[in-house]
């Protein structure tokens, strides 16, 4: 007796698999979202509504990779200039634990000239003169802290809230809790500049205990951004339609007997999904319909700032496509070995003049490019880091990590501009006022505010407990909120 | 393969999280890598089952579902191989012969290499199917 028969055997003495497969078919295994959610397995990326009214629909996450030093960027301390070459004094360095490994050096200036910009007045370095203005654009935290003084721990921190890895990261919470507004293209998408993936890697855009749908999808650099976009090479475009239609064809005869499963039915639309997807991907990034004009607008007839040109161009394609959340990590410019980040622990002024010819550009042309087509209405654009760098030298010419004072800025939809928030102390090293302090949950649940989300009330049920993208922490800045 | 999901060992787990997203559904159909095993699979079929095709698809359904395609499926099976070996031909007809044949074979075993790549589509989309790659 053969297996076949065996089974048909069974199934004719109705005691079989038929059986169980039909109750599994009404019982779909739904992991940790319970019975009651089956529903969103049709459709786990469908639109939904915010908590509130709100007027950001997209956020491109600029994560300045390596921790500039903020000091020799926006936050202007005279005193540090005056006081360079001495000691620390030891009143500043209060309550903080300063890393064994570099030792505390004498305070440090480097070789900026500074001016004020726009009506607000803000204060800019000769490093970001295209940043500079849009200083009305901006809203700057200048009482930035974090926890952790090496990379990995901190930029896990920034973009999940959590120093080990599993938890979600804020563009997944913001994925879970909005779902997609572009059903051809990922929600949810990461940005890298160079030829491979950010060493922190992937645990910076993960779902954690989401749903993995709810996961970034790293773009890949060049024509094709997504893995197995392009079908197998000896498979012609015509083949490739007719497997297709044949998988709907036999799918279509198992999903006639189960119509209740609605997992089964995800399975089906994915198919479909990726059909689209196909399309849709390489034109989203493919920038052969952008005037010159626009590309050298974010800089890309400058070598030094091509590649994070393209990547923030990128991003502008994807936001007007509808994508939510756009996680840009800066890298290094094409073709640079020597300095693929912003961590300047000795030679600042050399990688920090490399590091800010590569973004400035890019990124004042992606605020006026925004501007002008109307997106920086309904787009918030966070310019961030893990941490910034300490007021006092290293290795001579360098800075250490600082978690204890630095600035980041926010632009655009429901955004005070031209505002600024906190401050550090005389020299920069430390938050001045420890109760403006803004963590990095701060600056969450302050993002997912203007996206219409109350961090309080965006959950998910995970082993019984309910957990929120802020963790245990985080409030609202609201004095960074128009 | 992070895109199917697995479980994270940093967390703990009473059960695995069931996702279903198009990344998966581009991955089981344009890697090179599942591409090559339905290579493999239509040559261990044609090796088994010989050179009939009706005994070819119910050998893949034993391989594949452990039972036999039923009617509705066969037809659909017969009309897609048809159709494919025609696409197939109209691709080479420019005299470019590229086409992916199944792997695995002895060298005795004689087929018509555009009926035999339509057999490795046939064989790539079923195991693409969702009797295959569900939890039934």
């Amino acid at each position: 007796m053969s297996i076949a028969s065996r089974r048909d055997f069974l199934l004719k003495t109705g005691q079989g698999l038929g059986g169980a497969a039909a109750l599994t078919g009404l019982i779909p295994s739904v992991g940790a979202f319970g019975a009651a959610h089956a529903a969103d397995l049709v459709d786990p990326l469908a639109p939904k509504q915010p908590h509130f009214p709100a007027k950001v629909k997209s956020v491109i996450w600029l994560h300045m990779n390596g921790a500039p030093s903020t000091l020799d960027l926006y936050d202007h301390k005279p005193d540090l200039v005056k006081l360079a070459g001495t000691d620390v004094p030891a009143s500043f360095l209060k309550g903080i634990k300063t890393s064994t490994q570099g030792g505390v050096g004498k305070l440090y200036a480097s070789n900026r000239t500074w001016k004020q910009h726009g009506e607000s007045g803000a204060w800019f370095s000769d490093l970001v003169p295209s940043i500079a203005q849009h200083a009305d654009k901006l809203a700057f935290i200048k009482s930035s802290m974090t926890v952790g003084a090496t990379h990995d721990i901190s930029i896990l921190k920034l973009n999940t809230g959590d120093l080990n890895p599993g938890r979600p990261s804020l563009g997944a919470w913001v994925t879970y809790a909005l779902g997609s507004a572009n059903p051809d293209l990922p929600p949810y998408v990461v940005l890298y500049n160079g030829k491979s993936e950010p060493s922190a890697g992937s645990v910076n855009w993960n779902s954690g205990f989401l749903p993995a749908v709810y996961q970034g999808t790293a773009f890949r650099p060049g024509a094709s951004p997504i893995l197995y976009l392009d079908r197998p090479e000896l498979r012609a475009a015509t083949q490739q339609r007719s497997s297709l239609d044949l998988l709907k064809r036999l799918n279509a005869l198992g999903t006639a007997q189960r119509p209740a499963d609605t997992e089964l039915l995800a399975r089906v639309r994915s198919y479909e999904l990726a059909d689209r997807m196909q399309a849709a991907a390489p034109e989203a990034v493919d920038l052969a319909k952008e005037t010159d004009a626009t590309k050298a607008l974010y800089g890309l007839d400058d070598p030094t700032s091509a590649s994070y040109g393209t990547t923030l161009l990128r991003a502008r394609r994807l936001v007007e496509r509808g994508v939510r959340f756009i996680q840009v990590v800066s890298g290094a410019p094409d073709g640079e070995t020597e300095y693929t980040s912003w961590d300047a622990h000795s030679d600042l002024e050399k990688n920090h003049g490399l590091m800010a010819r590569m973004v400035d550009k890019p990124i004042g042309g992606l605020l006026a490019d925004l501007k002008s087509r109307g997106l920086l209405e309904s787009t918030l654009v966070v310019w961030t880091s893990e941490f910034g760098r300490t007021s006092y030298g290293q290795s001579g010419n360098g800075r250490d990590h600082n978690a204890w004072g630095y600035t980041q800025w926010l632009a655009g939809a429901g955004i005070k501009a031209g505002t600024t928030y906190g401050e550090t102390d005389e020299i920069g090293l430390q938050v001045a006022d420890k109760d403006k302090a803004v963590d990095t949950y701060d600056l969450h649940a302050t993002v997912l505010q203007l996206l219409g989300l109350d961090h309080l009330k965006t959950t998910f049920l995970n082993n019984g407990r309910s957990e929120r993208p802020t963790v245990v922490y985080g409030k609202v800045i609201k004095e960074l909120l128009a | 393969m992070q895109s199917f999901d697995p479980a994270n060992p940093s967390q703990p787990h009473h059960k695995r999280d069931v996702t279903t997203t198009p990344l998966q559904a581009l991955t089981l159909f344009n890697s090179d890598i599942v591409f090559g095993w339905s290579q493999a699979l239509a040559g261990r079929v044609i090796r088994e089952a010989g050179n009939d095709e009706s005994a070819q698809l119910t050998r893949l359904y034993q391989v594949l579902f452990s039972r036999e395609p039923n009617k509705a499926e066969k037809t659909a099976l017969k009309e897609f191989l048809s159709n494919e070996e025609k696409l197939i031909a109209q691709k080479t007809s420019n005299g470019k012969f590229e086409v992916a044949v199944p792997t695995g074979l002895k060298d005795t075993q004689q087929l018509n290499p555009i009926r035999a790549a339509a057999f490795v589509d046939l064989v790539h989309t079923v195991a693409n199917s969702n009797d295959f790659a569900y939890r039934f």
